[in-house]
């Protein structure tokens, strides 16, 4: 190939239809042309100048190769020479790229400096005592901060690239020796499934994941947090971290896990048992107080106790809508509320919040639309919904349904909802692993870490629900300041 | 062959088949016809359903990997075991009826008057066909999530009758003999249900303490049933005849009751779950007979629909003239019963000792 290295550079920005951001810089290094071709905004260009330029500048051979140049004179940025075909994703990725005149392939460095926000506390997963690192968009911190925790030999790291036009960097991180490898093999033989253009996000890769893709229910976790991500690889768990968004994703998924946070494992394991019994009893509350308040007084006011009855009944006499019409009308004016205040400008939360609640609610019900304990039930079954908040958006329509059915067809009814859900859901598996584990299948060794938490030396055994190739989590007498660590 | 059941899902499938009606409604029954005795009574047939157990567990422990159709051919060849699962179907089949119509009862008695039953039988039928064709390995996890809260509410209504109960009330015992016992026969409708186990041979992961933990808690729940029995009649001697369902009527003693309500509410919803779970397995053993008599391999579920409307157009039937219903069960289905139910099982397991007999014959004459 007889081409010379300016003209390739040209060929390269042709490609990119003339964008201002591709910079060529032609350089004059002994009887040799090069071109150094780089993307303006992903680069670092400190480092190019520093790092590159400077070095060739100082370079004073008449003949020379791209291997005495990436041996000898950049030692810097990773290079590697690669061919025609490669260069341009490099280009894309925030690589410099060097031509020679009559030479096709090209030396790539790596002078990536992408955009991206420091390390924080995530907004949705807070914490009183713990780590407060957060993941952030950039893949490469995501990876640093699980690597930081696990300086392990066996933690594998695999790249995959998804996205005809994105090209979106996915790193799958396991523990070699302790995933079960049929999990991975699923993921990846999952993922090879769809060519999507774009992944900007990884819930994308969720619906790909997905064994129902059009179920309610989450069947892929996820965290924002490197010490959940790494107490998750410690389970048999593969993580996958996706390049632009700071949320990973944790496979195989047990429901039960949204019941637990990372303040469980950083406290006191007889508060935390307590902690979760609200938890499960939020749940309840959230999803079936609605309908069973719709049911209990259309249908069933005999199981009240005389007392509550006679509230009731005085409160709610002189009420234009019935018990069923009155909780959907209070319902539906709360995610109303919650919906602007979601998508208002923040400085206008404090009296979205003032007037929903204070002026809309009290006025409502000194109007006589709806009852004080119809107000009071919706708001604790609402304010319960964000008891566990990654299942926020199934318990809020389950308790629309559980609403119905109470008003339809009462106790009966929901108990044959519950039953259908509970059938629904026993008969869901997420990369070999029982949705409700360890509930059911009863799993003896994992009740130790289910609602009742154990303490922590007694959890010698990693999770049967999770497959896994190494059972053994703690040795007693046999940690010798973490000589053992690899396993 | 995959092993999809746990032993622990095996044993709260057999509790359920077990405690469900016999805490409902026959403890009224049997006051009804035989007073103070009855937990002898019910004490012996369950008893009686024990051994049958025994030998089906034994069958079982033979035959680890084979399924009951499997069994059945290498005993009784191909056509014997043809006919013998289609008896068994039938025998289900009268099963998943009784269960049906105690679910009206249940809910005749419990159900506000705004619904009319048969309006009521649509979601329910809905729910049995989901559960039916999410197959046996939910459906044992689906009876695993909800036992403990049955075996919860049966714990609650024993403990609270323990406490209530006037255990002089059982005396004098015995005061006419035990002839009564010679009736138990006309009872085999509310009995059998240890036969539901067939539709687990070769699908259950055997712990090491199989057979011990099976007949351990099997044995305690029938010494809790009869006490249960014991417990309902001495509470209210005489006038439990006019206490028909058992289970609501014993928690009516549970202290506070003004100021929780009628707790009794609760356990009824248990027991509303544990009769359609009853309801479920049933039609789950009638489609798999059912499939496997006829070599059925798809569209299971509308066999499951097939067998449900036959039920429910039987219990409409039966409705008409609750009497006359009641008659067939009580002088004519219950010979079927005792055939099934006893007379099957002794004979496998004559025959199978017969097999291995003539096997070891054919060793010692080698």
């Amino acid at each position: 190939m007889n081409m010379k290295a300016s003209e390739r550079a040209q060929e390269i920005k042709k490609e990119f239809l003339d964008s201002p951001d591709i910079i060529i810089r032609d350089i004059k290094l002994g009887d040799k042309n090069l071109s150094l071709v780089f993307i303006d905004e992903l680069c670092n260009i400190e480092e190019i100048n520093r790092s590159i330029l400077f070095s060739l500048s100082k370079f004073c051979e008449k003949d020379f190769s791209l291997e005495a140049l990436q041996k000898e004179v950049i030692t810097f940025c990773n290079a590697e020479i690669l061919l025609n075909e490669e260069i341009e994703e490099k280009l894309l990725r925030g690589f410099a790229v060097l031509f020679k005149d009559n030479d096709k392939r090209a030396l790539c460095f790596n002078t990536v400096m992408y955009p991206g926000r420091s390390v924080e506390e995530p907004p949705t997963s807070t914490v009183i005592s713990g780590p407060r690192e957060g993941f952030t968009e950039t893949l490469k911190i995501n990876l640093s901060l699980i690597r930081k925790r696990l300086p392990s030999k066996k933690l594998k790291v695999e790249e995959l690239s998804i996205g005809r036009r994105t090209k979106t960097r996915i790193n799958l991180v396991y523990f070699n020796d302790i995933v079960d490898l049929k999990v991975v093999d699923e993921i990846k033989r999952k993922l090879d499934k769809y060519d999507i253009d774009g992944v900007l996000d990884s819930y994308y890769l969720v619906k790909f994941l997905e064994n129902r893709p059009n179920s309610i229910f989450r069947q892929i976790g996820n965290c924002e947090k490197p010490d959940i991500a790494v107490a998750k690889i410690l389970e048999g768990r593969v993580v996958i971290l996706v390049d632009g968004t700071p949320i990973a994703l944790t496979i195989p998924y047990v429901m039960f896990e949204d019941f637990q946070s990372s303040n469980d494992y950083y406290s006191d394991a007889h508060r935390v048992s307590i902690l979760r019994i609200i938890r499960v009893l939020g749940l309840f509350i959230s999803i079936f107080l609605p309908g069973m308040y719709i049911a209990l007084q259309l249908y069933h006011y005999k199981v009240l106790p005389l007392k509550f009855l006679v509230t009731i009944v005085n409160t709610t006499q002189n009420l234009p809508l019935n018990p069923f019409l009155e909780i959907f009308f209070i319902i539906v004016l709360f995610d109303i509320l919650f919906e602007a205040s979601v998508r208002m400008p923040k400085y206008l939360g404090m009296a979205i919040s003032i007037v929903g609640a204070l002026i809309l609610g009290d006025t409502a019900v000194k109007a006589g639309l709806v009852s004080p304990p119809g107000v009071m039930i919706v708001a604790l079954s609402a304010i319960t919904v964000y008891i566990i908040p990654n299942q926020s958006s199934q318990i809020s329509l389950l308790r629309i349904v559980f609403a119905i059915i109470g008003g339809t067809l009462g106790f009966h009814g929901i108990m044959l909802g519950m039953l259908f859900l509970l059938a629904y859901l026993c008969n869901f598996d997420s990369f070999n692993t029982p949705y409700l584990a360890p509930y059911s299948p009863y799993i003896k060794d994992d009740m130790k870490d289910f609602i009742l938490k154990d303490s922590l030396t007694t959890m010698t055994k990693r999770p049967k629900s999770i497959p896994n190739e190494n059972t053994t989590r703690l040795k007693r007498g046999k940690g010798k300041n973490g000589k053992n660590s690899n396993n | 062959m995959e092993k999809t059941v746990t032993t622990r899902q095996l044993i709260f499938i057999l509790i359920l088949s077990v405690v469900t009606l016999k805490v409902l409604f026959l403890p009224n029954v049997l006051a009804t016809n035989i007073g103070r005795d009855g937990y002898i009574m019910l004490l012996f047939l369950l008893l009686v359903d024990f051994i049958v157990l025994l030998m089906l567990l034994y069958l079982m422990n033979k035959y680890k990997d084979m399924t009951f159709y499997d069994l059945l051919c290498t005993l009784l060849g191909k056509v014997g075991a043809k006919i013998i699962m289609f008896l068994l179907c039938l025998y289900f089949l009268t099963r998943c009826f009784t269960r049906f119509q105690t679910n009206f009862i249940y809910l005749n008695e419990n159900l506000y008057t705004a619904f009319e039953w048969y309006i009521f039988t649509v979601p329910i039928l809905i729910c049995v066909l989901f559960c039916v064709r999410q197959g046996l390995k939910a459906f044992s996890r689906l009876n695993e999530v909800f036992m403990p809260v049955i075996l919860f509410g049966f714990a609650v209504a024993l403990v609270v009758g323990i406490f209530r109960a006037d255990f002089s009330n059982a005396l004098p015992m015995l005061e006419n003999g035990i002839s009564f016992i010679k009736s138990s026969s006309r009872y085999s409708v509310w009995f059998g249900d240890y036969l539901v186990l067939i539709l687990f041979f070769g699908k259950v992961k055997m712990d090491k303490k199989f057979n011990l933990k099976l007949i351990l808690s099997m044995l305690g729940l029938v010494f809790s049933v009869a006490l249960f029995y014991a417990v309902f009649y001495f509470t209210y001697n005489y006038n439990t005849v006019c206490h028909i369902n058992a289970i609501s009527d014993i928690m009516q003693f549970l202290p506070s009751v003004s100021d929780i309500g009628s707790f009794d509410w609760i356990l009824i919803l248990i027991w509303d779950v544990a009769l359609f779970l009853d309801l479920t397995i049933n039609v789950i053993v009638v489609t798999s007979l059912f499939c496997q008599v006829f070599n059925i391999n798809k569209h299971k579920e509308v066999v499951s629909l097939v067998a449900l409307l036959i039920v429910v157009v039987i219990s409409v039937l039966m409705n008409f003239n609750i009497y006359l219903s009641m008659t067939i069960f009580r002088d004519y289905i219950y010979i079927y019963n005792i055939i099934i139910q006893g007379a099957l099982p002794l004979l496998l397991f004559i025959l199978k000792k017969k097999k291995r007999r003539k096997k070891s014959e054919v060793l010692v004459a080698q």
